[in-house]
């Protein structure tokens, strides 16, 4: 009779107890924020040149490289397309005849940056007569870093005159 | 009626007051004391953040962050304290499921101080007030043994974070969590 409620008021206490530092517990904790701020970098930027062989200073007409690169270091990974158009942007459009044989995988040389390089396609567009534009694309989260692209292609120098090329490339980004 | 029980209650005063009067002569000695009241504890945590740093292609630290949790036992019962510090991954504010891992952050134990934060706080004893660090969860468990950190005190933290190469550009913030594990 008087054990009885003496462990019924003694396990009473202990919940007690436990519930008094639970409680203690939840009020205890408190909360801070630590930051940390990544600029963004420099504008996108999409540039040419040309990799040929030269005879006295003259062009050789005969298959060189010409290389596309673009340097996106804006920091935001959000992918970006540029165009080349030969048509538009050679003043001798017709000197230059795109080689669409190379496969993405041996074209794109990643100097710095992202090395996944499944995100960029390459678009190759023709005329009639020959293949004289070319769009690459990379999708979000490629593209972030400088990357050429080397292409083969075919240079033809009317009467080895000597001619400077002027290459401009457009390029776009969300 | 009335005077009897008149009669009946003043008699029973005077009983009272002699009963009082013996037991007052009675007592050859006397008993004083003072109540010492225990106060609070309490724990709170602050910080300052990292230098910004440019976007990068490679690897780069950012550093000069800092964290400080602050312990105050006026419990005055000397059973000592343990809290514990979590701090979350780092979360990008333009796009959240870009995270700098808290794995990345490196608390720079050399350059960590305990020090007083309220006077008349016990002496600092570094080999009972003792701060262990974990790479993951939590962070920081802090530790005063019995006997130890009756007071105020700092734990002053310095703290590197280890940015990834190609971390895009925007603000990452994570949550520091305080909790105490044991204690008054």
């Amino acid at each position: 009779m008087k054990l009885r409620p003496l462990v019924l008021a003694t396990l009473g206490a202990m919940a007690l107890v436990s519930s008094s530092l639970l409680t203690g517990l939840g009020h205890s904790r408190e909360q801070v924020s630590l930051s940390v701020e990544v600029g963004g970098g420099r504008p996108m930027q999409a540039y040419t040149s040309f990799l040929y062989s030269y005879t006295e200073g003259v062009i050789e007409p005969n298959s060189g490289y010409i290389v596309f690169s673009v340097l996106d270091e804006r920091g935001l990974a959000s992918g970006w397309s540029v165009v080349f158009d030969s048509r538009r942007t050679v003043d001798l459009p017709e000197t230059l005849t795109l080689d669409s044989a190379i496969p993405i995988a041996q074209g794109i040389q990643v100097r710095q940056g992202n090395s996944v390089l499944d995100g960029h396609s390459i678009e190759m567009i023709g005329s009639t007569m020959r293949t004289d534009t070319l769009r690459w694309t990379t999708e979000q989260s490629f593209g972030d870093g400088e990357y050429d692209l080397v292409l083969l292609s075919t240079m033809l120098v009317p009467n080895d005159e000597v001619h400077t090329l002027f290459v401009t490339m457009c390029g776009s980004a969300p | 009626m009335n005077l009897r029980a008149s009669i009946i209650s003043l008699v029973a005063g005077a009983t009272l007051v002699a009963s009082t009067a013996v037991g007052v002569s009675a007592q050859s000695s006397t008993t004083s004391s003072v109540t010492i009241g225990g106060g609070n504890f309490s724990a709170s945590v602050s910080s300052s953040n990292f230098a910004s740093l440019p976007y990068s292609f490679s690897d780069q630290t950012a550093r000069n962050g800092t964290i400080r949790v602050t312990v105050s036992d006026q419990t005055g019962d000397a059973g000592g304290w343990s809290v514990t510090l979590d701090i979350s991954d780092f979360v990008g504010n333009l796009r959240p499921s870009e995270i700098i891992p808290s794995e990345n952050l490196e608390i720079l134990t050399d350059e960590t101080t305990i020090t007083i934060a309220a006077d008349g706080s016990q002496a600092i004893s570094p080999a009972n007030m003792i701060p262990v660090y974990g790479e993951f969860d939590p962070e920081l468990t802090w530790t005063a043994n019995a006997g130890y950190g009756q007071g105020s005190y700092n734990l002053n933290m310095a703290a590197d974070l280890l940015i990834p190469g190609l971390t895009t550009a925007q603000t990452y913030t994570s949550t520091g969590t305080l909790a105490i594990v044991t204690g008054p």
